[in-house]
């Protein structure tokens, strides 16, 4: 009699069906979209190769034309595997941004992050000019860490000003202000930049224009782990920030420690931000639009299905659109940036549109 | 009875390094299981920093607040949510949250880091939204309800937090009176069915003086006062507490009137009997006061399908189809001159 009850009781249905469950089918899906654009990724360019051919690279097997290899992996594998972990990292820094600020426009371009990036590798550019670049271009690891670290405490600096100006301002006027923010660290390192000679200002000019396609094998071995580290924060912090949706007051009585997961979060974002802008140079708009092209798809604001979708999303959008850049053009080199506002500037007109806060009805 | 919560020589206020600006002291309470507590009074009291001092939100100037027979302030902030949550005032944006999730919200100290929910979890909170009455609004999204109806989640997500204490500050602030008197109903049954001890701070009196066990009445500058609604009407505490220049506290209706405009006074008589009672009011409203015997009467009866109004003053009589066109003829009348 008693064993009838308790089946009864754990095989009860749920009574709700929630939304945010019913479009779970949806990551298969996705998944199967960044593999197939990852193979496109691989095989379109000024040379053709069939997934035959790509997969046979891969794999280390025997393949019709030896050019191949080295194509796939010395040019497209890097420049696609930068593409998918930096929109994989950008999509994720802005959904953490978007839901700390209470901001739907927040994200590491739009706060002034990237600036910040920029001004920190202009510094360390122009370090390295001043000191001598034989210095830094001999020791190449060290040359490739002082960029990052340069960018990072650029972000950092960037976070800190705008966590403490969010809490004397509103939503728009934080905006306008990571804006400006900008702008001055764009005037910034043009006086910096001033103060070394033109091969660095060439190299500066060349990363200023983001691009995936400058990071090389020996990047990896640092922007891999800094981004893991980051992403695995943003899947951890997936509770506290549920919390945090029902605003800061109530977070708090539900037992969060609002200063700690403020924290995690930030250095979270940093981390992602700041190595993906070190070596793809600004990449803007993906940060902003991912989160809400994912909350558009899976029809939820939980950050448990969020994380992973913006993660996958994030990887094939940045992909598209480094694929799309890279699509054997006749006459022009298309510009990374150029493309991501083509795609990124409507999905920003629509949330504005869409948001009552954010068209200033509501204070 | 089963003592909760206990105040103990409380000092609420603020504190900078400069000064310390005490709001209320000597605060002496106590929360028993299963009562509904309204702390109601003046607005400047201090009645949001109380509820803010009690829920350990804002530190007390001196005493202690003890739950269960423990410093709330040295319990973890974990520990506390386990015990006590909070229903506030401000209006909640969680994006594409739907209603259960936020409910499921309120599991956020029972669950591991992950927060994944056990089959226990979702029976406390389907449980939650039966009780709180929001079965029909558990599968939409918040920003789709109105604002009594988010309210009722919020109270549903306090409620799925499992607590013994449930504070809430001027939740009804926004809604009408028919979302009020919801709410309060909602409140009622948490309390006495399941248990849980609920302090409410409100504006709403007459909701307080109806709904409450007991009542903490907090007079500006003054101490707290704890009693049954009856016992602070009786023994004019209400009235001293709120009453001030043109206002008083009328013990016959248990409501506050603004006091009169006018020398004179009305006499109403007739049938039917809510006629007379909205006329009444109405002389109320302007400021008539009615009395039997009065000068001047004012007769309904109901004459045919819609009543009618006889106004007897000194030597005239005239008949009103209309309250409306009642006051404005009581008006006219000289007899009626302003004090």
């Amino acid at each position: 009699m008693e064993s009838t009850i308790a089946t009864s009781v754990t095989t009860a249905k749920p009574k709700y069906r929630l939304a945010s469950h019913a479009r779970l089918f949806l990551f298969p899906v996705l998944l199967i979209c960044l593999i197939v654009v990852f193979l496109l990724e691989l095989g379109i360019g000024s040379v053709s190769i069939p997934v035959s051919g790509i997969v046979g690279v891969l794999f280390g097997s025997e393949v019709a034309d030896v050019t191949w290899s080295t194509i796939i992996l010395e040019l497209r594998l890097p420049r696609t595997l930068a593409a998918m972990i930096g929109g994989a990292a950008l999509g994720a820094a802005g959904l953490q941004l978007q839901t700390l600020f209470k901001n739907p426009l927040a994200g590491p371009w739009a706060l002034g992050l990237t600036a910040g990036a920029q001004l920190g590798v202009a510094l360390v550019v122009t370090a390295a000019a001043v000191i001598g670049s034989s210095f830094l271009e001999n020791i190449e690891v060290l040359s490739n860490l002082s960029i990052v670290a340069g960018a990072m405490l650029g972000c950092l600096l960037v976070l800190l000003i705008m966590v403490t100006v969010s809490r004397y301002v509103s939503t728009i006027t934080l905006l306008i202000f990571g804006l400006m923010l900008g702008y001055l660290a764009q005037g910034l390192i043009s006086v910096v930049l001033h103060f070394t000679n033109q091969s660095q200002t060439k190299i500066f000019a060349g990363w200023n224009d983001g691009s995936f396609a400058g990071v090389y094998w020996e990047h990896f071995p640092v922007l891999v782990p800094m981004v893991v580290i980051g992403l695995a924060g943003g899947w951890l912090m997936a509770k506290p920030l549920n919390a945090f949706l029902l605003g800061e007051n109530y977070a708090r009585s539900l037992g969060m420690s609002v200063k700690r997961t403020r924290l995690i979060t930030l250095g979270c974002a940093v981390l992602l931000a700041g190595p993906v802008t070190a070596y793809c140079g600004p990449v803007l708009f993906l940060g902003l639009i991912v989160p809400h092209l994912a909350r558009g798809l899976f029809n939820t604001s939980d950050h448990k299905i969020l994380m992973p979708a913006v993660m996958l999303l994030g990887g094939i959008i940045a992909q598209a659109a480094d694929l799309f850049v890279h699509l054997p053009w006749e006459k022009h080199f298309l510009h990374l940036n150029a493309v991501n506002a083509l795609i990124g500037a409507p999905v920003v007109m629509w949330v504005i549109l869409k948001n009552r806060k954010m068209r200033g009805f509501e204070v | 009875m089963e003592k909760v919560l206990e105040l103990k020589d409380l000092a609420t206020g603020y504190a900078t390094r400069a000064e310390k600006k005490v709001v209320t002291d000597d605060i002496n309470a106590e929360l028993y299981k299963g009562e509904l507590v309204c702390l109601i009074g003046p607005n400047g009291a201090g009645k949001s920093t109380l509820m803010r001092t009690i829920s350990g939100t804002q530190k007390p100037l001196g005493g202690e607040v003890f739950l269960n027979g423990t410093n709330i302030y040295g319990i973890p902030p974990r520990q506390l949510a386990k015990k006590l949550s909070l229903v506030l005032t401000e209006r909640v944006n969680a994006g594409m949250l739907s209603a259960y999730e936020v409910v499921a919200l309120g599991r956020y100290p029972h669950t591991n880091w992950s927060g994944k929910l056990s089959q226990r979890d979702h029976e406390i909170i389907e449980e939650a939204i039966e009780m709180a009455g929001a079965t029909e609004l558990a599968q939409r999204s918040l920003s789709e309800l109105s604002d009594g109806e988010r309210q009722k989640i919020m109270v549903a997500r306090a409620f799925a937090q499992e607590p013994e204490v449930m504070i809430l500050d001027e939740v009804t602030a926004f809604l009408d009176l028919p979302r009020r008197v919801e709410i309060m109903k909602l409140l009622r049954n948490m309390a006495n069915d399941s248990g849980k001890c609920i302090l409410l701070s409100t504006h709403d009196m007459d909701l307080a003086l109806r709904g409450a066990d007991r009542i903490w009445l907090l007079p500006k500058g003054e101490k707290l006062q704890i009693g049954s609604p009856e016992d602070l009407v009786l023994d004019g505490s209400f009235e001293n507490a709120f009453s001030s220049e043109g206002v008083s506290f009328d013990l016959e209706s248990g409501s506050f009137k603004i006091h009169n405009h006018y020398q004179w006074t009305v006499s109403v008589a007739g049938a039917p009997a809510p006629v007379v009672q909205w006329t009444r009011r109405a002389m109320e409203r302007i400021g008539v006061r009615v009395e039997e015997n009065a000068p001047i009467k004012v007769m309904v009866e109901s004459g045919g399908e819609a009543p009618v109004w006889k106004l007897v003053a000194v030597n005239e009589e005239i008949t009103c189809t209309s309250i409306h066109e009642l006051v404005l003829k009581l008006k006219g009348l000289e007899a009626l001159e302003p004090v």
